[in-house]
């Protein structure tokens, strides 16, 4: 296993419809997560990180998000950096 | 590398996770231009190696590496989602410390018991494992060896391992770690209805009204499952939620009802329900008289321990499955007295929960789905158990129909298709069949164009047995693959470690990682796993997936059917089989297993040309033939034409899957209900022909008391099971460091006074002590699983703190699954 590696994974996130815009604000507010859809209690979020540790400590704060109802992964891609 | 290629990783990201949701997707995302070597992954579909719930992933590899997964949008199961678990599956093939090469117990260049492992080559492996085989069969016959398997074995897998077994080695001591887990639900099935499986599907999620979770923590052990019933439950505000559990776990975040009972009286809260729509007149008395009949089941069957242990010798009639016809008078008056009052003292459960309850059921305008697991299997009276759910159901006619469903949960991803169906148990062939059965053994034995009286009509020892079988020393070779049973059986110190260090035994364990089974093995084998191989597997709604080999195995390592096939070569029909049978067969004199068992004409009947040609398929590539397709194909004439009915092989590398019997090309979503099932007959409306007159069976059976209660010594219930994050005894998700960093440790879950009254605080090291073994852990008063008082919870996954030293090893006297919910201990400060 190569030490430094590059890491993206997608979510969607669940939330009350009159939620979504406050959910959104407060996820791309915590660094290497960014939110790219938000639609009727819908989110998909991507998290970006160097290491898997990051990457698990991205996806357990995204449960901890006021307001959301539950998170799905759906992507998970990494390559060695080079 | 470059900012396209991450760029265009994201990209994908973003479009599988919007594809998912169903929103529109970004135009950052949608337009991305990509060179040729940004596309060079290749995407294949393969269902996922955990659960039985059976989603399938889209796995991508680079370079002979899996490097990406995402949840399959194609898949009616998962619909593109994925749990925890599935989505870090890329990882499991890559612990540091898997395997590479066999290792053989050597001392001073010889194989010994006491030795220390060194690598061998796999002749060198063989050579001894074929002497220790042999030497068993020669000297005790054919029961003095076994073979322990598992319900993650591919389809093919454990067919190969039956045919060696039962045809080959002519012993029945072939039992899968799905005795463990579904043994109770099997016995279930074939004592109500004579037929295996679930009658609905996945399907009644969406249409139900009402779900019931029996001992099932869904959201935890099956959570894409879990998606879909949170999914209902908040799109129809009219669909209730009722969990029952021992203890407060995450599925009371979604209940509508709550209830906690007292370990064992779900048997008296099912006969209050059954009780309660005979007494609100809501039994539907045209179902109930057109398709089903009612007996008494035996009573005080005793707990399947030793023959000698007390509490089997107090039992009236123990080990009975026998019972007698009755009334629906009779029953009406057997179940009366569960009333309401007494089934809430017992149970704990207040009389209004306990009535709103029964009014799911019996309210005629309610369509009903109860889901279980392990709660209701790994029960002394598990069958009962499941016995007594379908009662409910069949009472009011709920049953078969889309919405209306007693659905019994499967725990391993095969446990339906590899263990059930192919029937790798101690007593079980193919397709439902027997091996007591003379005419099933005659079925058999044609298919597998063997002499008549080849296949053993005594059944083998059953999983506990085996354990208990090598400590006396009964079983003297043993083969275990695709499990670790030492972590998983209850009792180890006392059965199974003696078992498996006993001096006159040979212990063979086929793994990718080196498991507490494997360190107490004599010879390990380095086996290849999920995508190393191409593999079939069939899910709990009866669900049949196929995948392709995507990358090669680490090092030496050999998949278990390659292990099992190339181990036929080592032995000839005249040294193992006796002189009567082979009279019979001169043709088969003096042949190898191999040649008669894998390389008959038949069941090597598609040539290698017939692989894809854009996979490795190391096995067929080895064998010389298409190995999967041609055992797949041979499996296949047990079913068709008999209920069990799958599609030709080829059709599932095409599909995501497909429900059997499938005939015509068509799955089937409810059986026995007229019109979704074609083998239900014409006019009958309900069909339940696994039974000869098309009736289910309705139970009259009684709460009898666990094995071992809380007494003033040791005052606490104890109850094991898993976490999301871990996969049964974690060989696999251990190595997975996100999943190791979520959940590290097991912990002793306890309620905060229970904890006080013994002077402990959250986080204090403590022992947990039965009868039978201690360990040692640290306190848990918070988080997700939160006993009642009298009650605590330890995780099972983890190889430092093995919880089973501490649990009894009593069984269901019927299915012989151990009940690992309940027994008694005490917790100290350490």
């Amino acid at each position: 296993m190569p030490e430094s590696e590059y890491h993206v994974a997608s979510y969607v996130v669940k939330c009350r419809v009159q939620d979504g815009g406050a959910v959104a604000t407060e996820i791309e507010a915590m660094p290497g997560l960014e939110v790219h859809v938000e639609e009727k209690g819908k989110l998909v979020v991507t998290a970006e990180a160097e290491d898997v540790r990051q990457l698990a400590e991205m996806t357990a704060k995204l449960e901890t998000v006021s307001a959301v109802v539950s998170v799905a992964p759906v992507y998970h891609e990494f390559t060695p950096e080079s | 590398m470059t900012v396209s290629r991450r760029e265009f990783m994201k990209a994908n990201a973003i479009v599988a996770a919007a594809s998912v949701a169903g929103v529109s997707i970004p135009a950052e995302a949608s337009n991305v231009i990509t060179g040729e070597d940004l596309t060079r992954l290749s995407w294949n579909k393969a269902p996922c190696r955990f659960c039985g719930t059976g989603c399938s992933v889209n796995v991508a590899t680079l370079d002979g590496k899996v490097v990406a997964t995402h949840g399959d949008i194609q898949s009616p199961v998962n619909k593109g989602l994925n749990c925890v678990k599935g989505y870090f599956l890329s990882k499991i093939m890559y612990g540091k410390d898997r395997l590479q090469t066999p290792l053989l117990r050597k001392r001073d260049g010889k194989y010994h018991k006491e030795g220390d492992f060194t690598p061998v080559s796999w002749d060198e492996a063989f050579d001894i494992m074929a002497e220790k085989f042999k030497a068993a069969l020669k000297t005790k016959g054919p029961t003095s060896i076994g073979m322990f398997g598992s319900g993650q074995w591919t389809v093919l897998e454990g067919y190969a391992a039956v045919k060696l077994m039962k045809a080959g080695f002519r012993s029945n001591n072939i039992e899968p770690n799905a005795r463990h887990c579904m043994a109770s639900a099997v016995g279930g099935f074939m004592r109500t209805f004579g037929i295996d499986e679930p009658m609905g599907c996945y399907d009644d999620i969406e249409a139900t009204d009402a779900f019931v979770l029996w001992g099932s923590n869904m959201s935890e052990m099956h959570p894409i499952l879990w998606t879909r019933v949170t999914d209902r439950r908040l799109s129809a505000s009219h669909v209730k939620v009722a969990v029952l559990s021992t203890y407060r776990h995450r599925c009371y975040d979604l209940a509508d009802m709550d209830m906690i009972f007292t370990p064992q009286t779900d048997l008296a809260i099912l006969n209050f329900i059954a009780n309660y729509i005979i007494k609100t007149d809501r039994v539907n008395h045209d179902f109930v008289n057109k398709h089903t009949n009612f007996r008494r089941g035996d009573a005080d069957i005793g707990y399947g321990l030793r023959d000698e242990h007390p509490l089997q010798q107090a039992a009236a009639n123990p080990n009975s499955g026998g019972s007698k016809p009755m009334s629906f008078d009779e029953f009406a008056e057997f179940v009366s007295d569960y009333d309401e009052d007494y089934v809430s003292k017992l149970s704990g459960v207040s009389v209004e929960k306990l009535r709103a309850l029964a009014e799911l059921y019996a309210d005629p305008d309610r369509k009903v789905v109860s889901f279980w697991t392990m709660g209701v299997n790994q029960h002394t009276r598990g069958v009962w158990c499941n016995n007594l759910i379908y009662n409910i159901h069949l009472l009011t006619g709920k049953i078969a129909t889309p919405g209306n469903s007693p659905f019994s949960l499967t725990g391993q991803p095969s446990a339906c298709g590899t263990a059930r169906e192919v029937g790798t148990f101690s007593h079980r062939l193919p397709a439902d069949m027997v091996v007591a059965n003379e005419k099933h053994r005659k079925i058999a034995e044609k298919i597998w164009r063997l002499p008549e009286g080849t296949i053993v009509g005594k059944p083998g020892f059953h999983a506990v047995l085996h354990n208990r079988k090598l400590k006396d020393g009964d079983i003297n070779a043993y083969w275990v693959q695709c499990n670790n049973n030492m972590q998983a059986a209850a009792n180890i110190n006392e059965e199974a470690y003696p078992g498996y260090r006993n001096p006159d035994n040979f212990i063979v364990v086929s793994d990718p990682y080196p498991t507490v089974t494997a360190q107490a093995a004599d010879l390990v084998l380095p086996t290849a796993m999920w995508v190393e191989k191409e593999g079939v597997y069939g899910n709990a709604e009866r669900r049949t997936q196929s995948w392709y080999q995507m990358i090669e195995p680490p090092g030496e390592s050999r998949s278990d059917m390659w292990q099992v096939i190339e181990f036929s070569k080592r032995f000839t029909t005249d040294e193992i089989w006796p002189e009567e049978l082979l009279a019979k067969s001169p043709e088969l004199r003096g042949k190898t297993l191999y040649e008669v068992l894998f390389t008959n004409g038949h069941a090597n009947r598609y040539p290698l040309s017939d692989t894809s040609p854009d996979h490795s398929n190391n096995e067929s590539e080895y064998f010389g033939y298409y190995v999967q397709k041609s055992l797949f194909e041979e499996y296949a004439e047990f079913g068709r034409g008999k209920a069990h009915d799958l599609a030709p092989y080829d059709v599932y590398h095409q599909t995501r899957g497909l429900r059997w019997p499938v005939v015509d090309g068509k799955e089937t979503l409810w059986r026995f209900k007229e019109g979704s099932d074609p083998y239900a007959k014409p006019g009958s409306d309900w069909d339940f022909y696994g039974k000869p007159d098309g009736r289910a069976i309705i139970f009259a059976l009684p709460y009898e008391p666990a094995a071992e209660s809380p007494d003033e010594e040791y005052d606490l219930w104890l109850c094991t099971g898993r976490v999301l994050e871990h996969w049964h005894s974690g060989s696999m998700t251990r190595r997975v460091p996100e999943l190791q960093r979520a959940v590290p440790n097991a912990l002793v879950f306890m309620h905060p006074d229970d904890a006080r009254s013994r002077g402990l605080r959250r986080g204090d090291d403590v022992k947990i002590i039965s009868r039978r073994g201690e360990i040692r852990t640290r306190v848990e008063t918070r988080g997700r699983n939160r006993p009642p008082e009298g009650l605590v919870f330890v995780p099972w996954f983890d190889a430092s703190r093995l919880i089973n030293k501490v649990t009894l090893d009593a069984t269901d006297p019927l299915s012989k699954q151990t009940d690992y919910k309940k027994c008694a201990v005490k917790i100290e400060k350490a």
